[in-house]
């Protein structure tokens, strides 16, 4: 038996590396999805020797650097993240959608409904009038100008969208090329592969999970190399991303993705609700407005062509146009008001049939299969919109909460706590010096045996 | 359990900005005085809120038309009245033209007078509002009553301008002067007529014809003051419903400024409590021990 300076100088040197996996836990308290270090270390046992030295031990090793993290949390996360990312999205596209009508501000559709409806009354009451008649027109010009610019919005919208989606999928497809570098440097490095290597590349699993929902997969030779699949499709197969490709059919208005010749069919997150707004809301929201206006153009040229002017023209449209985007007051009736069909009569300037059906078409059920008034399957509308930003609100908000809540426990697992870390220095900075004074004790103790030499 | 200072400084963010965002509702909604700004704050109510302005729009065009038909009625009335007065002047004369002292002179006065009063009736039979003839039934644009001096003929039709006044109720606007008029200025002429040639049993008849052609002026100025009665109820009904809509609105849309001012004064405790707490929680540390 002799005296071991390599007890303590094992003791030291794991010091030290505990020393700096604390100050590495530290340093990225803060950086996102980082996984805090733990070094696994066992007490270190000798190769052969006397009984005695044999049972004492050959100090302490470190074998391994663990990165503390829950897979499954870690899915639940990602998971909950791609729904936060779909409602987010379609909470900002029908909010926009309700900006566009401002239903409760000026320029209301309602609003301008009525007005118009209550002009037909007021010239009603007074059909030879010229002045009643510019300004029924005035409304009406208003009106056709109001449902333009709607028309027009949805259009912006819709180019909108399309932006969005085609810098989504190239964001994506980024993130997908990064996720296959990492995987090629990790195979490279081999089973010494960095941690932070590792957290880079979750770093991008987490931000790829905000766009679309996906499902991550080790392989079973090197569980350090991942597999995506997102919507149906192998969107990173080792070393390789399979990049996203996405089509727009001008026909269908529609966008469809595909990734290695698959089609992909996200279930979630931000790319879903892009690509549901401009799929399918969008569609819906203008399809049912222009219903709308398309039924109100009908029924008021229907009676309107009826009806004589002052100047006995009859069989005229008041408006031009079929739909929302075309809608214009018929501009020979703009340029002479006389031509305004108010009366069912030739020659009978005070009768205002015409103007007395068009006025009551305000509360006649010519919309829903016959069920509902125009201004009221508009305020049905206008409140479907509203209900339906009220609920991707509500669901963004509850799943951001969930999100939180998961987070938490992720973080709770893999996150850095500084006063723990913090009592770590301490501990092993007093581990250190209990170290290196063993050692000085063993170095007098040696210097005492040769001080009896000399 | 381990809190991690990323959760936790996540966690604090994400509430504290939950917060301010329900501050800055609060704070709109005081500044405002309105529940909602978008229908999406509260579709419900939004609902009711969009139902109450079609509700309102519709009582304020009735009480529009109402009026109109109002300044109608008082024009008939004053108009008829006017009618009655010249019938009444007329059979005045009549009446003197019947002394069997007068001259032939005299009687011709007495017929001037009366062919004056024609005149002045057929002024009020063609009389205009906003420039179109009020009894020319819907021939707004054709003076109603033609006048030779003899014969007097009516060219506007029989039809008459009618207005919703409720959802069940029109009210007419324009008149017929072939119905209210003529008549009594065809009796007028015979009067005028038998005056000038001093029969005076012709001159009887006549005044009793008149007296009964212009029963319909009578008539029409009650049916007149009735529909104004009928009007004036209406007008009531409607401002007892828009007050209604008033109250229902207020209970819709506006805020309890009470309540609001106590959320905001809640809300505002709970933020500045989460930064105190944050600030101290941050200041706790085994940071401020180490040597």
């Amino acid at each position: 038996m002799a005296l071991n300076y390599y007890i303590s100088l094992s003791g030291l040197t794991t010091s030290q590396q505990f020393l700096n996996v604390t100050q590495m836990n530290i340093a990225n308290m803060n950086t996102p999805g980082y996984a805090k270090q733990r070094l696994e270390v066992k007490a270190n046992y000798p190769a052969g020797g006397d009984m005695i030295d044999a049972k004492i031990g050959a100090g302490v090793v470190a074998t391994d650097l663990s990165r503390i993290r829950d897979e499954m949390i870690i899915q639940q996360s990602r998971n909950q993240q791609s729904h936060v990312g779909y409602f987010e999205n379609t909470t900002r596209f029908m909010s926009d959608v309700e900006t566009i009508f401002n239903e409760k501000g000026e320029g209301s559709v309602a609003k301008l409904f009525n007005s118009f409806f209550d002009e037909w009354e007021e010239v009603a009451k007074y059909p030879e009038s010229l002045a009643n008649r510019i300004s029924l027109l005035g409304k009406a010009e208003k009106m056709a100008d109001r449902f333009n610019t709607i028309d027009k919005q949805f259009g912006v919208m819709k180019k909108e969208l399309d932006k969005k989606i085609s810098f989504e999928v190239d964001t994506i497809n980024n993130t997908l090329d990064k996720i296959a570098a990492m995987n090629k440097k990790i195979r490279e490095v081999g089973p010494n592969v960095s941690n932070s290597m590792l957290d880079e590349r979750d770093k991008y699993l987490d931000e790829l999970s905000k766009k679309m929902n996906i499902e991550v997969s080790y392989e079973d030779q090197n569980p350090n190399i991942v597999t995506v699949k997102a919507g149906g499709a192998v969107v990173v197969n080792d070393v390789g991303a399979n990049k996203i490709n996405g089509f727009f059919d001008e026909n269908k208005q529609e966008w469809t993705l595909t990734a290695s010749n698959v089609v992909m069919r996200p279930l979630s997150g931000s790319l879903k609700g892009e690509l549901d707004s401009r799929n399918q809301f969008i569609k819906d929201y203008e399809k049912d407005f222009n219903q709308m206006v398309s039924t109100f153009i009908d029924k008021v040229n229907d009676i309107h062509k009826q009806g004589f002017g002052l100047d006995n023209t009859t069989g005229e449209n008041l408006f031009t146009g079929t739909d929302a985007s075309s809608i214009q007051v018929n501009s020979s009736i703009l340029s002479k008001p006389e031509k305004l069909g108010i009366s069912s009569l030739a020659d009978t300037p005070g009768n205002a049939d015409i103007a007395k059906q068009l006025a009551a078409l305000r509360d006649a059920k010519v919309m829903a299969g016959g069920n509902s008034s125009i201004i009221e399957y508009f305020n049905g509308y206008s409140i479907n919109i509203a209900s339906n930003v009220y609920e991707s609100q509500s669901n963004w908000e509850i799943n951001q909460n969930v999100y939180m809540n998961v987070e938490s426990a992720r973080q709770r697992v893999q996150g850095v706590n500084m006063d723990e870390e913090l009592a770590n220095l301490m501990r092993y900075q007093h581990s250190y010096s209990a170290n290196a004074k063993a050692l000085q004790s063993v170095d007098r103790a040696f210097d005492t045996i040769l001080g009896l030499i000399n | 359990m381990r809190v991690s200072n990323y959760d936790l400084n996540n966690v604090m963010q994400y509430y504290m900005s939950k917060t301010q965002n329900s501050l800055a509702n609060q704070n709109i909604q005081i500044a405002t005085g309105k529940k909602f700004q978008d229908l999406s704050q509260d579709p419900m109510n939004a609902n009711k809120s969009l139902i109450l302005d079609n509700t309102q729009a519709r009582i304020e065009q009735y009480i529009k038309n109402s009026d109109d038909v109002k300044i109608y009625l008082e024009r008939i009335d004053t108009t008829l009245n006017s009618g009655n007065n010249l019938v009444l002047s007329s059979i005045d004369e009549g009446l003197k033209a019947m002394s069997e002292t007068n001259s032939a002179t005299d009687r011709e006065a007495f017929a001037q007078v009366i062919e004056g009063n024609i005149k002045n009736m057929i002024e009020l039979a063609n009389s205009q509002y906003l420039g179109k003839y009020v009894f020319a039934g819907e021939k707004t644009h054709t003076k109603p009553l033609e006048y030779d001096g003899n014969t007097v003929t009516y060219n506007g039709d029989n039809n008459t301008q009618r207005i919703e006044v409720s959802g069940s109720m029109t009210m007419e606007i324009s008149g017929n002067a072939g119905k209210l008029f003529k008549d009594t200025i065809e009796s007028l002429i015979q009067l005028r007529d038998n005056v000038r040639s001093g029969d005076m049993d012709k001159v009887e008849t006549a005044m009793k014809d008149l007296e009964k052609t212009s029963q319909v002026l009578v008539e029409e100025r009650t049916s007149a003051g009735v529909k104004l009665k009928t009007l004036e109820s209406l007008k009531g009904n409607y401002t007892d419903s828009l007050t209604s809509l008033k109250v229902q609105r207020t209970a819709v849309e506006d805020v309890d400024m009470m309540e609001a001012i106590r959320n905001f004064m809640e809300t505002k405790n709970v933020y500045r409590a989460t930064m105190q707490a944050t600030s101290m929680l941050n200041d706790l540390s085994l940071l401020n021990y180490m040597k």
